[in-house]
């Protein structure tokens, strides 16, 4: 994280490359805070021949984006966010079982890219990669078990204008992610979705 | 400009606040040391309701008795375990929660407890020591509930889908412990107490029963389906060995010493293992108001109980029997033939009395002789099938006992008992009682 954030800052801090035409209210600096409900589902499958299962459970999300507009309507960030799905319920073998007093944090970071068309200035997409931390917590037995992976994610939104260069926002953002464990045996792989709605403020 | 703490001080008195409100709400236990050993320090609440034979330095000679006994299976490192001897009405604020009945503080590895020794909390102790992990309360309860000594009974665990209890909290439900404890004893019994052990502090610490079940499937080797079908399965005619199933005894203390009278010392015996007879056998007298138990050391077999007890065991399947004891002796009482039967003093006889027979598994039905050598006077109520003054049976002297007949009997004489082998109980051994009651009565 705070790798991802060092290279976001470092971009904000790099002297400002005007594209001709930029207006004079969009600053360089790109920052974006978000908040907003998330809802995980990751299934997982294991070695073996073992059947596997899948996990749903909804998250509040918070997501940080620090970056720089490189030219007019283009922005890129270092991004982190962070998902914390709550008592997940678990399908398997044809029955569900809640996993009561369990936290499952989906933690992404990665750089991002955001476009907003000149055509349309209230309205940006773009993507982003990076890694991803799976970290399940027991909070009845105090255990955790952390597991690394990458992350695709995709987003669209609307924006509209504050007072003093910020913008307040709605932004839709699917995650799509990966990651393996080895411990305890057997190895297993997880491919999870987390669709996520944000509050967006941007400046 | 003034001068405000540094940061150093305010690290300090942060982490006063964070002790204070993580040691808020939990008051020292009630109680006063008792002493100190290798691995115990022992304190006891006034209130406590202490036996005789465990006040004292005996509390803590019980504890070490214990750790030594089940050390023999754990194998647990050195340790140091506080151990709070707390009357019932103290234990709630001791543990946190008014309805728990005791408690491990892992941290600083503390019981609090109302009777002592309590296997189950000891055991939660000794696998933390081993290591320091979590795993699901599945596994941690059944290990705490897998190895103890006592008169536990059998808990008849209904064939429950074992997804819908690996992943539960220990609060949830107490098939937690019930079905955890037969699970883990199913695994030590079946792979030994080293694999087991290696299994243990290998497994998920998520509870999760599709994570549980292929880290099962990978230590293993075999499903847990398969697992479970053999706990709670077996072929239709044939009593659940879950019946009979109780708890492993490690069965590491010196045997009983078959010379007479018996001293009973809870604290440096809380049971014997019973002695190879050598094709004699044992007799066990708990007491006018007592009742001998010997129970099986693997957990798998019934318990024999009388208020006396002819065991003519062959020694190949351990047993022992918890105190008290008034006597043990051995000769041959049990014999296959009368003129071989040993005079037994039978014990004076109550409304509850009675003599149980015991002998290894006959291939059908056996019939042994007994020589009970008192006087008494009283209404047999079943187990002799003849009996006689002398050893007349073979001559024709002794009509054999009409089975609801409940005749008078005086004592001394001679009988038979013929014992017969159940084809759903899976036992090595057959038994039944000889009931004598007192005439007055």
């Amino acid at each position: 994280m705070v790798v991802a954030l060092a290279l976001g800052a470092a971009a904000s801090s790099a002297r400002p490359g005007h594209a001709a035409g930029e207006s004079p209210a969009e600053r360089p600096l790109f920052l974006s805070l978000a908040v907003g409900p998330a809802f995980g589902y990751e299934s997982r499958s294991f070695d073996g021949g073992s059947p596997g299962a899948s996990y749903t459970g909804w998250a509040p999300a918070l997501d940080l984006a620090v970056g720089r507009r490189v030219r007019r309507g283009l922005v890129i960030a270092g991004d982190l966010q962070l998902a914390m799905i709550v008592n997940r319920t678990e399908s398997y073998l044809g029955g569900s079982y809640p996993l009561t007093d369990t936290l499952h944090f989906v933690d992404t970071l990665g750089a991002l890219v955001d476009y907003t068309p000149w055509s349309h200035p209230r309205v940006h997409f773009g993507g982003g990669l990076g890694l991803m931390a799976a970290t399940d917590v027991d909070t009845h037995m105090g255990s955790t078990d952390t597991n690394w992976g990458w992350a695709l994610s995709a987003h669209a939104g609307i924006r509209r204008r504050l007072a003093r260069g910020w913008s307040i926002g709605v932004m839709g953002r699917l995650t799509l992610y990966r990651f393996t464990s080895d411990t305890p045996p057997p190895s297993a792989t997880s491919l999870g979705l987390l669709p996520v709605l944000l509050v967006t403020f941007t400046r | 400009m003034g001068s405000g703490p540094s940061i150093d001080g305010w690290f300090v008195r942060l982490g006063l606040i964070l002790a204070a409100l993580v040691g808020c709400g939990r008051a020292t236990p009630p109680g006063a040391l008792v002493g100190e050993t290798e691995h115990f320090r022992l304190f006891v609440d006034p209130d406590a309701n202490v036996p005789a034979g465990l006040d004292g330095m005996n509390g803590l000679v019980a504890l070490e008795t214990e750790w030594a006994d089940v050390h023999t299976m754990l194998q647990m490192p050195d340790g140091k375990i506080t151990y709070y001897w707390l009357s019932q009405g103290h234990i709630g604020a001791a543990c946190g929660e008014a309805d728990e009945g005791a408690c491990l503080w892992e941290q600083s590895l503390e019981i609090d407890s109302p009777m002592l020794p309590n296997p189950h909390e000891l055991n939660h102790a000794y696998m933390y020591l081993r290591e320091q992990r979590k795993p699901v309360p599945f596994l941690a309860e059944g290990i705490a509930e897998a190895i103890a000594c006592g008169d536990d009974q059998p808990m008849y665990p209904p064939d429950v889908p074992w997804q819908g209890i690996v992943g539960q909290l220990e609060s949830s439900s107490d098939q937690v412990y019930i079905q955890g404890g037969i699970f883990v004893r199913y695994l030590i019994r079946t792979y030994g107490i080293d694999a087991f052990l290696r299994y243990y502090e290998q497994s998920p610490e998520q509870r999760d029963p599709a994570l549980f079940a292929a880290n099962f499937q990978s230590f293993w080797g075999t499903t847990l389906d398969d697992a479970w079908t053999a706990i709670h399965v077996l072929p239709p005619g044939v009593v659940p060995a879950a019946a009979y199933e109780t708890k492993i005894c490690p069965c590491s203390l010196p045997p009983l010493d078959p010379a007479g009278p018996v001293t009973n010392d809870p604290a440096r015996a809380p049971y014997w293992p019973l002695p190879n007879p050598a094709g004699g056998t044992l007799a066990l007298y708990g007491g006018p108001s007592e009742r001998v138990q010997i129970k099986d050391c693997a957990g798998v077999r019934p318990e024999l109980i009388g208020q006396s007890v002819l065991a003519r065991l062959d020694g190949t399947d351990r047993r022992y029997v918890l105190p008290p004891l008034q006597s043990a002796t051995v000769d041959a009482y049990v014999a296959d033939d009368c003129a071989s039967a040993a005079p037994f003093v039978l014990s004076p006889l109550d409304n509850t009395g009675y003599l149980t027979v015991a002998v290894p598994n006959p291939a059908d039905a056996a019939t042994v002789y007994v020589n009970l050598a008192s006087s008494f006077s009283g209404v047999l109520y079943g187990g002799l099938d003849e009996i006689c003054g002398t050893c007349g049976f073979d001559q024709g002297a002794c009509q054999p006992l009409a089975p609801t007949a409940r005749p008078g009997v005086q004592g001394p004489l001679y009988g038979t008992v013929t014992l017969y082998r159940s084809v759903t109980v899976p036992t090595d051994v057959v038994s039944d009682e000889i009931d004598i009651e007192n005439a007055g009565l």
